[in-house]
């Protein structure tokens, strides 16, 4: 956890004045409330915490053995290299892509594009030092949601790291059959695509590096159970990341 | 959501039995076990899948009429909040009170949303169903 943020507020902006529409408490208020703190930590960092854990608690853990096929009724799992495993249970944790939710299902369960564009940016604190009209807008200590038309930005840093993390969010017009994964994009399409939206703009300014994806919308499984194989996590119930 | 299933899953297997000499009466077979973990997440995380999405649609509202009444909304519950009272442990009882910012845009002050979501303890789910089961509940 000493890789963990901990913001002292959540804050919305107006995407075009950026004035503050709201800013509510986190901090102490939610470990009164709850007894822990609203927490943000990095998906690197909380993959090696449940690492660490699952090694001392005696986990066998194969790396680069992607499981291929599952069998429900037989309850094992088969991976890209052959090697078969058998148990009591097989609790199909592979994610938004799951192929044991086809198993548990038995039809696939395709992914589809959900009409947004997700863009991406990391750029070091120290930068932006140079920029007062944009740190002025950036509370080190909050977690900013602009909320705009046709998508939305989030803004926080990460501390530990000296590093401002912008997700932006933009509907596309047309479907894309085959949705993208990151890729680089032309920062001044992205900067035409957020023309108006004060704190991005000023953000974009800074930067000369964005990835943009395709945001899927993943079905959720309704059974979630055959057999001997169990879904947990986005396998079972994938969601949008805007919460 | 993986964390709690997690959490509510490996109480109700622990639960499991795989020594007949086990009192029968207190432990479950695996099947069962899976179908209480279904029944015990499915409406939660369901729940949290459609909020999802229907706050991805009150971030992206176009201006108009709607985005000015939800813009009005953030505002009033921060003037609310700065007008009530703060009680003697520095809170404003007003921002924790039932009811309090009813699916508000912002998700962390609606106060019933927010007991929902943080307050909810996976272990104690999990160690409630061993109990009802111990107790023939089931």
């Amino acid at each position: 956890m000493e890789h963990a943020h901990f913001p002292a507020s959540a804050v919305v902006r107006a995407y075009d004045s950026a004035e503050i529409l709201s800013q509510q408490r986190l901090g102490d208020l939610m470990v009164h409330l709850y007894g822990h703190s609203y927490t943000m930590l990095h998906r690197v960092d909380l993959h090696r915490t449940l690492y660490d854990e699952a090694v001392k608690l005696g986990a066998d853990i194969q790396l680069a053995h992607p499981v291929i096929a599952v069998d429900c009724d037989n309850a094992t799992a088969k991976a890209a290299n052959g090697k078969v495993w058998r148990g009591d249970l097989i609790v199909g944790a592979d994610g938004e892509k799951s192929i044991c939710r086809e198993a548990v299902i038995g039809r696939p369960t395709p992914s589809v594009d959900s009409g947004d564009h997700v863009f991406r940016m990391v750029i070091p604190s120290a930068h932006i030092t140079e920029y007062p009209e944009l740190a002025g807008l950036l509370d080190p200590s909050s977690v900013t949601v602009t909320m705009g038309p046709h998508g939305h930005a989030v803004t926080y840093y990460l501390k530990q790291d000296g590093l401002l993390n912008v997700v932006l969010m933009a509907a596309h017009e047309h479907p894309e059959e085959r949705p993208k994964p990151p890729h680089p994009v032309d920062i001044d399409q992205v900067r035409q695509d957020f023309a108006g939206w004060k704190l991005p703009e000023l953000v974009l300014k800074v930067t000369e590096q964005c990835s943009r994806w395709t945001l899927l919308d993943t079905p959720a499984a309704d059974q979630w159970i055959k057999g001997n194989v169990v879904l947990v996590g986005d396998a079972a119930h994938p969601m949008l990341p805007t919460l | 959501m993986a964390l709690e299933d997690a959490v509510v899953l490996s109480t109700l297997v622990n639960h499991v039995s795989n020594d007949s000499s086990q009192n029968a009466q207190e432990r479950i077979n695996l099947p069962s076990a899976l179908d209480l973990f279904f029944d015990a997440r499915v409406s939660r995380t369901r729940f949290l899948r459609e909020k999802a999405r229907s706050m991805r649609n009150i971030f992206a509202i176009p201006p108009g009429p709607d985005q000015k009444l939800r813009d009005q909304l953030l505002r009033s519950d921060m003037d609310a909040i700065g007008r009530a009272g703060v009680e003697k442990n520095g809170y404003s009882a007003i921002e924790k009170r039932q009811g309090f910012a009813k699916d508000s845009p912002n998700f962390l002050t609606d106060v019933s949303f927010r007991d929902m979501l943080f307050g909810y303890d996976a272990g104690s789910v999990g160690k409630d169903i061993v109990a009802r089961l111990e107790h023939r509940e089931f």
